[in-house]
């Protein structure tokens, strides 16, 4: 569905418009329905007033000598009804022509019985035109033939001029939007917060939202609720049994290591001592991952140096190429048993995929930064949004039997992360991969 | 690292404190598997062993026979081992050894807390064991053997703690320094030892306790390490001071608490 560009994106915007409309709507059938209502009673009390006083004209004169009838008729004269008598008609009848006229006269005849059947002649006073104004000219007969001669003003209904109904809908409009401003922000205040919660799921701690607002959005965080506790369940349940079989590998993993010292030949027991080595590692991270933020150790003030200088001489027995440069104290508030393994993971990884690892240290005074350095491939632009999802390896032909389940990058960014460090990876320009960890100096 | 095959590895007395003929060690294990492994490995290394499958058994051994030594694992079903480790401590001052879970920081702290000589993390292998459990004898019998030095469990030198509790050493800032296992026991080895020199016979001898095979070099290389640890950035007189031809001397004065 294609909109036109200026229809609003936001449900408040949409609801304001609609709300508008409807608002433009009413206040335009109003004015119609205002206009055509009022200018009707109008116009009846107008012809019942001049039924009365007609009524009154002819039965006074009728019952008066022919002398006395002017000056009774000007007697009973007003602004708004003139009479006088008249033993002519003077009104040359033009209600043939007129359906207005043909309307009033029965109108009349309807308000004062007694006008029935006598001849009366209605024209309207093209002369006396005064603004919005029409003036009535009429005469009808009395028993004696004779006539009475009115003129009245037809007052028409007062119609609101045009800047004066623009005056009061922008009015009307302006309140609207102001009051509808507020409702809609408050009326959306749940759904945003739905949104946001639905937004964070999966990379915060799940949230339960209040369950309150207008019914609908209720229901939505009602489901939303439900569904994340069903989600949470199938996590844990998923989760706990990870946890058991890895548990529960390491008794026999640790019965295997021991029977590798029984066996005779050398060469064997060492390729069963490297396996052994690479299925408790991978044991052990998946219990590091899964354990995350249950992990009990408390922060405190720790040589981060020394520990580098500890994984640094580690990797050097164990045969590889490894450095450290940098100050050779360096404190900081960390966990630091868990540091040491996210630290030990990227070192690992310089080693075991890059040929050596060439860690430096430096300390800023709000930060500090640790940067391991490898020569080899480095990882392809493609792999790298995905190398820190949990269980995620680069392709096997890379992956040299150094084992692991992918997780070694997603423990150490989870661990940084939690000290309120980052961790980059990036291919350096002249080859080799670099990790970049920062740590803010806290001490 | 490989199995030294032969019941007791030369060198054994280098310190001149010897260990008894086939010491009595206790494995407090719930795994059949396991138990038997470790009796048949520790045999084979000259040991005398029994194992014990819970801590009543465990009590009930430790009434028949004279044990020199506890393996306890901590991750016993029923009593928790961290219990029987701290009623066994409470009982007596026989050397034990925790076995723990690799990983678990806290079991570890804990462990040696409540007054465990060492742990061990498991899986570990039988030369590891060997080591592990010679290791703590012979300190228990050097302490058995010297007069008792006064103080606790805490070691202070220039400024620095070693907690022997937590196998911690924390700097002159309160900031817990990384240790491995050849530099703790390198560094105990010099604090139980100030102004005097000790040889690098006698510092090999240690680190043959952690590393499977270890030469002349690497102890200069650990020596090394740890200075680099120790001491720092500034030009303070060094700690441990090369004695040409003899060995090390740690320099400065040690205290405890």
């Amino acid at each position: 569905m294609s909109l036109h560009p200026a229809w609003p994106r936001s449900l408040a915007g949409r609801t304001l418009l609609l709300l508008l409309a409807t608002a433009l709507v009413v206040y335009l059938g109003g004015v119609v329905a205002y206009r055509l209502l009022a200018q009707d009673a109008a116009e009846r009390s107008r012809l019942a007033q001049i039924a009365d006083r007609l009524d009154t004209a002819m039965n006074t004169l009728s019952e008066l000598p022919p002398p006395e009838r002017n000056g009774a008729a000007r007697a009973l004269s007003s602004a708004s009804f003139r009479a006088t008598w008249s033993a002519t008609s003077l009104v040359d009848d033009a209600s043939a022509d007129d359906p207005s006229l043909q309307n009033l006269h029965q109108r009349l005849t309807e308000l004062a019985p007694q006008l029935d059947g006598r001849p009366i002649h209605l024209r309207w006073d093209e002369h006396a035109f005064a603004g919005t104004q029409s003036v009535l000219l009429g005469a009808a007969q009395l028993n004696d033939r004779s006539y009475v001669v009115f003129s009245a003003a037809i007052i028409p209904t007062a119609i609101p001029s045009l800047p004066s109904t623009i005056f009061v809908a922008s009015l009307v409009f302006v309140s609207i939007i102001v009051v509808a401003v507020f409702m809609l922000h408050a009326m959306n205040a749940p759904l945003r917060r739905l949104a946001e919660a639905a937004d964070r799921y999966g990379r915060d701690h799940p949230v339960i939202l209040p369950e309150r607002g207008p019914r609908e959005i209720v229901q939505a965080e009602r489901a939303f609720n439900a569904m994340q506790r069903r989600i949470q369940r199938l996590i844990a349940d998923r989760t706990q049994a990870l946890a058991a079989v890895s548990h529960d590998l390491r008794t026999p993993i640790a019965r295997l290591r021991l029977r590798c010292g029984l066996m005779a030949d050398d060469s064997v027991r060492a390729d069963c001592e490297r396996d052994l080595a690479e299925m408790e590692a991978m044991v052990e991270a998946t219990l590091a991952y899964l354990r995350g933020d249950d992990d009990i150790e408390p922060p405190r003030l720790t040589d981060i140096a020394a520990t580098l200088a500890t994984l640094v001489d580690d990797a050097v027995d164990a045969g590889h190429q490894a450095t450290l440069t940098g100050p050779t104290h360096a404190a900081v508030m960390l966990r630091s048993v868990s540091m040491k393994r996210a630290l030990a993971n990227l070192v690992d990884n310089a080693v075991g995929y890059g040929g050596c690892a060439r860690v430096a240290l430096e300390q800023t005074p709000s930060d500090l930064w640790i940067t391991i350095d490898d020569d080899g491939p480095g990882i392809p632009d493609a792999d790298m949004p995905h190398v820190f999802e949990p269980f995620h390896r680069l392709d096997a032909s890379r992956n040299r039997g150094t084992g692991g389940v992918g997780l070694g990058l997603t423990i150490a960014r989870q661990v940084i992360e939690r000290e309120g460090g980052s961790l980059h990876l990036f291919n350096r320009l002249g080859g080799g991969l670099r990790a970049e960890i920062r740590l803010p100096a806290r001490t | 690292m490989s199995p030294s095959r032969e019941p007791e590895p030369a060198g054994a007395e280098a310190d001149g404190i010897a260990l008894p003929s086939s010491p009595q060690v206790l494995a407090v294990e719930d795994d059949a598997g396991m138990r038997r492994l470790i009796t048949r490995i520790l045999q084979e290394h000259g040991f005398r062993v029994t194992g014990a499958r819970n801590g009543q058994e465990m009590w009930e051994t430790l009434e028949r026979l004279p044990i020199d030594l506890v393996l306890l694992d901590v991750m016993l079903p029923g009593t928790s081992g961290m219990d029987l480790c701290r009623a066994l401590r409470a009982r007596s001052a026989i050397p034990i050894i925790i076995v723990t879970a690799r990983g678990s920081e806290t079991d570890r702290v804990l462990g040696l807390e409540l007054g465990a000589d060492d742990y061990l993390p498991k899986p570990f292998s039988g030369a590891e064991l060997v080591a592990r459990i010679r290791a703590v004898l012979r300190r228990s019998r050097m302490a058995a053997a010297e007069p008792p030095v006064p103080g606790g469990r805490r070691l202070h030198f220039a400024g620095r703690t070693l907690d022997l509790a937590r196998r911690e050493l924390t700097g002159p800032q309160g900031a817990a320094v990384d240790l491995s296992g050849a530099e703790y026991d390198t560094l105990l080895a010099f604090l139980e030892h100030p102004h005097r020199v000790l040889g690098r016979d006698h510092l090999l001898e240690l680190s043959r306790n952690r590393l499977g095979d270890v030469s002349d070099r690497s102890v200069d290389v650990l020596v090394s390490r740890l200075r680099k640890k120790i001491e720092t950035d500034t030009a303070e007189p060094p700690m441990i001071k090369t004695v040409r031809g003899a060995g090390y001397m740690f320099v400065p004065d040690v205290t405890r608490s």
